[in-house]
């Protein structure tokens, strides 16, 4: 008790000195940027894709398809060209999402009886991610606080409490930038291309991350649980890159989820594409190279039932 | 399990609430549990390690306890310094012994057959091998009497807090400790919270933050001037400081918290007046480990005066070898062992410039000369810790000497990228070097200060270690040793 006598006014000088130099940090600038961004490099600015993506997803409305994932998947999955096909489709991939935040994303705003199909993409170094980076872009630009608290929590990581604390000392705060390449229905295209084809690091070992591996099972079991089909899924990748770490990677991922998974539709290297004109980068394709892609996996996806033909 | 880590945030505090919840006479298990656990959060394959030791320096210490026979005696001690040593040596040493024979025989036209290992250095080694050593080695010299108890002889093999990077523990001061009731005291508790947390400061905010402007340097030292070089090797001894004794503050206040004192591990090092108090005052554990079990046994200094320098440079050779298998360790070592022998031979003449000069009558100025030169000396030693080879340090010191260069490069590397970060790094290791004395003081309980004082403090430090901690399980320097 005597103890707990002493803690409360150790905790209330602790909390207020904390409280204090957040405010500081976020109020004193230096290149008109608040010094909070460059004492923690850890911590993102409200804004960009991100934040557009989640004030235009309206969680009451109703998608025939839902995509989630990394980069891959916003710059990857055009949500526009399922539009034109007669699909209510959306995009909420964000910056390095991993599995832990897109199954916290598909509990809080993917309602069951809204969505027809979730399709996750699940690209290898989504999954070997510690999350702090998609964490903290999500932290600052999605609207629902229990979200946002959600994921920090389980980052089990003192930069969460930061993320946290950030949050709520800009949240009048106006986005700090926007992304032009953001469209509606929350893709995000590049239209440029790879002048020269990048060099790859082959044989590099896969480290998946236990934690993302446990959250890809929990997905599988609430979209099991809520009655909504998965569908995994790969983009296409260039021809040059890892293509042995990609077949020991799939066939991980298959003993992840087990033979009753959900569909996994690889189309890594199953693909025409120019290494250099249909990606703007290593792995990102460009948005020629989402037209097609975009099409191809409609094409599966009705091929499969799981979309019907219109 | 790293201290830094959120797996040790939630161990700890169950393991110390379990701890005075249990009786007193199964908190020894408690404890062994949960040091098997923190040491298999690792590499749960290589706790096998931690029970060969175990057993092997159990029962070679009862067989010595047991016979009278001398011979019988030193064959039980050196069935267990050829285990312990056998175990690091095939660990830690061989790759590196097989290594220099394949450059030997390949300088002399020839092939070397044998391969490289690809074993993993178990983490701590170094440490537990040295303390359980040294337990027998007591019994053999008389000095302890050998427990019966196998499971206390295997918690203070293992004991969490200091079983990865020490303080190396002596059996005399520790196992006693585990036979001991230890009840709940509030101000026992609170010092090794205050303790642990200022270790968390120095490791997360100034060592951890120090990395990253250092270790982008030595990684590709070439890119970098003098002045660069220069900077980048003074952030690093605060860095290895604030690392290493962050480590040591961290054991000894998670121990008092449950009861139990370790010994004291550094005593503000860079305030020394010569390499030999450096040496009273840097890694005091190890230290004395060598003075009382290679040193003495030498001849320390009762013996001919090119005998004394021959062991201290001895002792030091083989310091440096312990820290890591690395020709730099070894040179490091040597270096520091130069750095004794010649401070005892010019020792009249440094006496002599003292009288003349006048230092000797003004104490305070003469420490205002030596502790800068220790520092300096100690400083340049570090270089050759910190590179990666020996090519590389001496490139690195050949920079330094030339400062022609102007600040240009070390302008552009701390302030062209992150001005931000490197100057609150450079802030809060300046005031560390500053105000270390005092805190060390302080969370040491030598020093005391009002209870509101101490609330500010303490709070602030938690804030800072939370706002301006480099978070990430970066693991300690100490670990690789």
């Amino acid at each position: 008790m005597r103890l707990l006598k002493r803690a409360i006014p150790f905790l209330a000088t602790f909390i207020g000195a904390y409280l204090i130099g957040f405010w500081a940090l976020c109020h004193l600038t230096h290149n008109g940027t608040p010094l909070i961004f460059s004492i923690a490099p850890e911590l993102l600015m409200k804004g960009g894709d991100t934040y557009q993506r989640f004030q235009e997803f309206d969680p009451d409305s109703t998608y025939d398809v839902v995509f989630l994932g990394s980069s891959h998947a916003y710059r990857g999955y055009d949500p526009a060209y399922f539009t034109r096909h007669g699909y209510a489709a959306f995009n909420l991939g964000s910056s390095a999402q991993s599995q832990m935040n897109s199954y916290y994303l598909l509990k809080d705003l993917v309602h069951p009886g809204h969505v027809r199909l979730v399709v996750l993409d699940v690209y290898e170094g989504a999954m070997e991610s510690d999350a702090v980076e998609s964490t903290s872009d999500l932290v600052q630009n999605i609207p629902s606080d229990a979200t946002a608290w959600r994921m920090a929590l389980a980052l089990h990581d003192p930069r969460g409490l930061n993320m946290l604390a950030l949050r709520y000392f800009m949240k009048g705060h106006a986005p700090f930038y926007r992304d032009p390449t953001y469209r509606a229905g929350g893709g995000a295209l590049r239209t440029d291309s790879l002048k020269v084809p990048p060099r790859y690091d082959k044989g590099r070992p896969l480290r998946i991350d236990p934690l993302q591996a446990h959250y890809l099972q929990r997905t599988v079991a609430l979209c099991r649980e809520r009655n909504i089909p998965l569908v995994l899924s790969e983009h296409y990748f260039p021809h040059a890159s890892d293509q042995a770490r990609h077949a020991a990677y799939t066939d991980h991922l298959r003993d992840l989820v087990g033979p009753d998974g959900p569909v996994l539709i690889d189309k890594a290297y199953d693909h025409h594409l120019s290494d250099r004109d249909h990606f703007f980068d290593r792995n990102h394709l460009n948005a020629a190279g989402a037209e097609l892609f975009s099409a191809d996996l409609l094409a599966e996806l009705q091929k499969r039932d799981l979309l019907p033909t219109r | 399990m790293l201290f830094n880590s959120f797996e040790f945030a939630v161990f700890f505090p169950v393991v110390a609430a379990l701890y005075f919840l249990l009786d007193p006479r199964w908190r020894w298990v408690l404890l062994l549990i949960a040091s098997y656990w923190f040491y298999m959060a690792w590499r749960a394959e290589y706790a096998v390690l931690l029970v060969v030791s175990t057993i092997v320096d159990y029962t070679a210490s009862r067989g010595i306890a047991g016979s009278e026979d001398p011979r019988t005696r030193k064959r039980w001690l050196l069935f267990s310094i050829l285990t312990n040593l056998g175990i690091l040596g095939f660990f830690k040493y061989f790759n590196f012994l097989n290594g220099t024979l394949r450059s030997v025989v390949g300088a002399a036209g020839g092939h070397w057959p044998v391969q490289d290992t690809d074993v993993l250095l178990p983490m701590g080694i170094s440490f537990y091998t040295f303390q359980t050593m040294s337990y027998t080695i007591d019994v053999y010299r008389r000095v302890l009497q050998p427990t019966r108890h196998l499971g206390r002889f295997a918690l203070y093999v293992t004991f969490f807090p200091q079983l990865v990077a020490g303080p190396i523990e002596r059996a005399p001061n520790l196992l006693p400790q585990f036979f001991r009731d230890h009840d709940f005291d509030q101000a026992r508790v609170i010092r090794g919270l205050k303790q642990m947390l200022w270790g968390f400061f120095k490791k997360l905010v100034i060592a951890d933050r120090l990395g990253l402007i250092v270790d982008p340097i030595y990684d590709a030292p070439r890119q970098h001037d003098g002045p660069t070089l220069v900077l980048a090797t003074f952030l690093f001894a605060l860095q290895i400081y604030c690392d290493f004794s962050a480590y040591s503050d961290i054991a000894i206040g998670a121990a008092r918290v449950l009861g139990h004192d370790l010994m004291e591990n550094f005593r503000t090092p860079y305030l020394s007046s010569s390499i030999r108090e450096f040496w009273s005052r840097w890694h005091i554990s190890l230290s004395t480990w060598f003075r009382d079990y290679l040193y003495i046994p030498l001849g320390g200094n009762r013996v001919l005066k090119w005998r004394w320098y021959f062991n201290l440079f001895v002792v030091f050779l083989v310091s440096g070898l312990w820290h890591g298998a690395n020709w730099t360790f070894v040179l490091w070592g040597a270096l520091h062992g130069a750095f004794l022998v010649a401070a005892l031979i010019f020792a009249p003449l440094w006496e002599r410039f003292n009288a003349v000069t006048g230092l000797a009558r003004r104490p305070g100025w003469r420490q205002a000369v030596n502790v800068p030169a220790t520092f300096v000396l100690v400083l340049l030693s570090w270089v050759l810790f910190r590179a990666r080879t020996i090519d590389a340090a001496g490139w690195i010191l050949h920079e330094m000497m030339d400062l022609r260069t102007g600040l240009e490069g070390l302008r552009h590397t701390l302030f062209d990228h992150a001005p931000v970060m490197a100057l609150t790094s450079l802030l809060f290791a300046m005031g560390f070097l500053v105000f270390d004395p005092l805190i060390d003081d302080l969370v040491k309980g030598r020093r005391a200060a009002p209870r509101p004082v101490q609330y500010v403090f303490y709070g602030a430090v938690m804030a800072a270690c939370l706002l301006f901690g480099h978070f990430g399980n970066t693991a300690f320097i100490y670990f690789q040793f």
